[in-house]
């Protein structure tokens, strides 16, 4: 076990590292919303990619995909590149939304489909189902925190600890300077959960005797688990059940679309989507081969997900490594949780209390934050089951503005009732498959019929209706910077 | 000659998805279709390993080509 003083002392280290970055992002700040959501769209490539990287990243990786890697093997390491495929999405849709996004002053995703629809009542809706499906996505952060911390000291800290912990560092790090001090503290967490996750990996191979035995013995031991179905959990409709929505999460979850209008110009883009790949593709390998490492060093585990906590208190890796890697997990849970809280921040002031005054969007938006994570904390303690059903039904729930968002770039004849229809009507059908049916997430079905429903509705609605004079043509608004750019 | 390329150059982006939605298709199905045979099995690590740096490269290609535009200057309109 890890004596829960050491975890303290460098929590509280790291805390006040990440507080002073916080307040040094703060002095750029101007005032405006747009400086406060967007960093005043002068955010650079660097920056940004490892904030979206961190963003997306989340301790899912080194707690889920590391107990999916453990209980059912390489078909985790399939489910995560097909997820990593869908960033080939930002080829297109990238510099759409930035281009739109500079020439309108568009804040959030939402605010960015009702200009185009010409309806601020879609705006309010896919804020409300942002919010919806995303706010249940934090808990998990926070309980996997405090999974990760009461795992490693044996209890001594206690849940209600590490969620207090990780909700202290959220905050700290989102309301000095919103996007800014979110933008700087998560480029540098990024870098911590990389480095951690490296050298932990590193140990961990180490203690069996290197690259070839820890193969040699994977291939003795475990070789059910080096290919697919393998021990029985990657069953193809597993497999495309969690593939499918999660492949469209570049575009589907506003915490990270909104990451799009921040930057400072092409090159900045091309440059954050360079650090996106090469981050994601490491950390990738750094999960599942931790999870083979758990598999061999700490076997027969009753619960895959303790597979981290056993894995740093099994003896192979050096106590300062294995507090790093804490730290790099908290890092990637609060990373996630604070850009959350903030477009949350943002859809709630810019979307559903629209025509408040630029200091009032601010404020609306901190307290929204404070909000955010403290919901995440309370319903991460009470354990609640509504909030774990969302939570797993977070990517499937936010499948359903995806039609729309396509809709926006390449169909004008895509109207506000059909993007309204379809988003009301999938968002509703998935919750009434989940919760009302019983449907499980590992169901293929799930994610075909809510995908299907949403993109059938959508063009059916939208040839049933007219689109209204006041939608925005964002094809021909954008067509010349695109072929300047040589943007496809 | 340039009529070809020009034409080649259009197409690009179809030929692009299309490349794109192959190797997705064929990442998510050669495990469980060719490699889920005993004899193969052990390549599925490898096969995603070289699955993945496939897609960077099918991103890489149409990224390293946008360029700045005249009026690609930071800040909102």
């Amino acid at each position: 076990m890890i004596a829960p003083l050491s975890i303290w002392s460098l929590l509280a280290v790291f805390a006040l590292l990440g507080l002073g970055l916080a307040l040094l992002a703060a002095r750029g700040n101007r005032g405006t919303a747009e400086d406060y959501y967007l960093g005043g769209r002068r955010i650079g490539g660097m920056v940004s990619g490892l904030s979206y990287a961190a963003t997306t990243y989340s301790a899912f990786m080194l707690v889920v995909l590391t107990g999916l890697t453990y209980r059912g093997g390489v078909g985790a390491l399939g489910f995560e590149l097909i997820y990593f495929a869908g960033l080939g999405l930002l080829v297109i849709f990238a510099p759409r939304f930035w281009l739109v996004g500079r020439k309108w002053g568009f804040v959030t995703p939402a605010e960015m489909l009702a200009r185009r629809y010409g309806s601020p009542a879609l705006g309010r809706l896919v804020a409300g189902v942002g919010l919806v499906f995303l706010l249940p996505y934090c808990t998990t952060q926070m309980a996997g925190v405090g999974l990760l911390l009461s795992g490693v000291t044996g209890a001594e800290i206690s849940l209600f600890q590490a969620v207090c912990a990780g909700a202290a560092l959220a905050v700290i790090w989102t309301l000095p300077a919103g996007l800014r001090s979110v933008a700087w503290t998560d480029a540098a967490l990024a870098a911590l959960m990389l480095i951690s996750g490296l050298l932990a990996v590193y140990f961990a191979i180490t203690a069996m005797g290197g690259v070839s035995d820890f193969v040699a013995q994977l291939g003795q031991e475990r070789a059910d688990w080096l290919s697919v179905p393998g021990p029985g959990l990657w069953s193809l409709p597993t497999f495309l059940a969690l593939s499918i929505p999660w492949f469209f999460f570049a575009l589907s979850n506003p915490q990270v679309a909104q990451r799009l209008f921040i930057l400072r110009d092409i090159r900045a883009m091309r440059a954050m989507i360079l650090w996106v790949l090469g981050f994601g593709l490491v950390f990738t390998f750094i999960a599942v081969i931790w999870g083979f490492a758990a598999l061999i060093l700490a076997p027969d585990l009753a619960q895959p997900a303790l597979a981290t906590p056993a894995l740093l208190t099994s003896g192979a890796i050096p106590t300062f490594v294995a507090i790093l890697l804490i730290l790099g997990i908290m890092s990637a849970a609060v990373t996630t949780l604070d850009s959350i809280a903030l477009t949350a921040g943002a859809m709630v002031a810019r979307d559903l209390a629209a025509e408040a005054r630029e200091g009032r969007q601010i404020l609306i938006g901190r307290i929204t934050v404070l909000v955010v994570i403290l919901f995440a904390a309370g319903f991460a303690l009470v354990n609640a089951k509504i909030v774990e059903q969302l939570a797993a039904l977070s990517a499937v729930g936010l499948l359903v503005t995806v039609p729309a968002i396509i809709g926006a770039f390449f169909w004008n004849r895509a109207t506000a009732f059909g993007a309204m229809a379809s988003i009301a009507l999938g968002a509703g059908l998935a919750v009434i498959l989940v919760i009302g049916q019983g449907m499980s997430v590992f169901n293929p079905m799930l994610a075909l019929s809510v995908g299907g429903a949403t993109a059938v509705s959508f063009i059916a609605a939208s040839l049933a209706s007219r689109p209204k004079d006041s939608a925005l043509d964002f094809k021909a608004a954008i067509a010349e910077d695109l072929a300047q750019m040589r943007i496809w | 000659m340039s009529q070809h390329s020009t034409n080649t150059a259009s197409r690009a982006p179809q030929i692009w998805a299309l490349l794109m939605g192959v190797w997705i298709f064929l990442g998510g199905m050669v495990p469980y279709g060719l490699l889920s045979q005993s004899s193969l099995a052990q390549w599925t690590f490898a096969f995603w390993t070289l699955f993945g740096l496939g897609v960077i490269a099918l991103i890489l290609w149409p990224v390293l080509r946008w360029r700045s535009a005249a009026s690609d200057k930071g800040g909102a309109k």
